[in-house]
């Protein structure tokens, strides 16, 4: 979840809360300090601002005409956050690891694709539309798990990675796994 | 002598013998049968014009004076032919092999590479003059060895391969040893 929603999410609850037992108090013919309900109400309204302002920074087209709506849309954006989370976590990955070849030539043409595989990850990431499904495990085990798949046998795996991500599939179909060193520079 | 060159020069100078025999008797002013003169001279004549053909076939540009410039041309040719042939068999045996590999883009990828390969081959075999020197064993053990090639240990071997064979080159800096399956034809 994006860090901002807990506490916008819970003031905008707050205000609401506030606002409501001051409506109830005047349902009810009691005094109010209407000065006061005037100050929650106001707190109120910037509460949903913020919250709309959140959700359409992530969706913009979004629209909802009730609290459950809003609900679904949110935690809709929630798993877009996540996905996009995952994908800048796989492009950190694929940045941290080093590439070991007989091959001075192999080792530059692997890096392009790397390169070009990050580039993708981090354009998927970005703001607007929903990010693509990646399939397989978290980001420190991907590699190894992309470099087992193989045809026929994960046909579907494959699928969804190279509809989603082309330039990842093409860094992954060239990588064999014993080129592959993660996290720190391979001492050659 | 090459395989091609030794026949041909056999007949030439096994006519030129016989001549030589004709042009003694004629010279002692013994009878010699003219005609058998002239079939020795015909068939002389005919080494010749095929001795010609092999020289400028493979040497266009190739001119000599003397026996001794013709011989040192036919042992020039004899290295030629023999860096040809040995340019065909490793086509050959990249023609013969399998690429197997656990992505099927990446075989045909590799298999693309390989077709190149054999092309380049095949053409620098047909170009005029000396072809580039192909390092490394025979075709039989030339791609393990090639595959086993790395930097900067083998930088020279690995220069002379790029500078005469660019597809060569590129196909085997892509070939993973595993990948490559030679088929095994079993006698009928």
């Amino acid at each position: 979840m994006y860090p901002l929603w807990p506490h916008t999410h819970e003031s905008l609850d707050n205000s609401l809360a506030l606002f409501a037992e001051g409506l109830g108090k005047l349902k009810a013919a009691q005094s109010v300090d209407i000065a006061e309900v005037i100050e929650q109400l106001k707190a109120a309204a910037e509460a949903a601002r913020n919250l709309r302002s959140l959700v359409l920074s992530v969706k913009p087209n979004a629209s909802w005409h009730s609290r459950e709506e809003f609900d679904a849309l949110v935690g809709r954006i929630q798993k877009i956050s996540e996905a996009r989370s995952r994908l800048l976590a796989l492009a950190m990955e694929l940045e941290a690891g080093s590439m070991v070849h007989r091959r001075a030539s192999r080792v530059e043409q692997m890096d392009q694709l790397r390169e070009q595989a990050v580039l993708e990850l981090r354009i998927q990431a970005e703001p607007g539309e929903e990010p693509p499904i990646l399939p397989g495990p978290e980001a420190d085990q991907w590699i190894q798990w992309a470099c087992a798949l193989k045809e026929p046998d994960d046909a579907e795996a494959l699928r969804a990675l190279r509809s989603g991500f082309a330039a990842l599939d093409d860094f992954i179909a060239n990588l064999e796994s014993d080129m592959w060193f993660a996290g720190t520079k391979a001492v050659v | 002598m090459s395989t091609m060159c030794q026949p041909i020069c056999t007949s030439l100078d096994n006519s030129l013998a016989l001549l030589s025999d004709s042009l003694g008797k004629l010279k002692a002013a013994q009878s010699v049968d003219v005609k058998e003169v002239s079939n020795q001279l015909a068939m002389a004549a005919e080494a010749v014009g095929s001795l010609r053909s092999l020289v400028t076939s493979v040497l266009p540009e190739a001119t000599w004076q003397n026996r001794e410039d013709l011989d040192a041309l036919l042992g020039q040719i004899d290295r030629i032919m023999g860096a040809r042939s040995r340019l065909l068999t490793l086509a050959t045996e990249l023609q013969r092999g399998m690429i197997v590999h656990r992505r099927a883009v990446r075989v045909t990828q590799m298999d693309q590479l390989r077709e190149q390969a054999i092309n380049e081959l095949q053409a620098q075999a047909k170009a005029a003059g000396l072809p580039p020197t192909l390092p490394g064993p025979e075709a039989d053990r030339w791609i393990e060895w090639a595959c086993a090639l790395k930097e900067p240990e083998d930088a020279e071997a690995l220069q002379t391969l790029r500078n005469g064979f660019v597809h060569l080159d590129t196909f085997v800096a892509n070939l993973e040893p595993h990948m490559w399956v030679v088929k095994v034809t079993t006698p009928v």
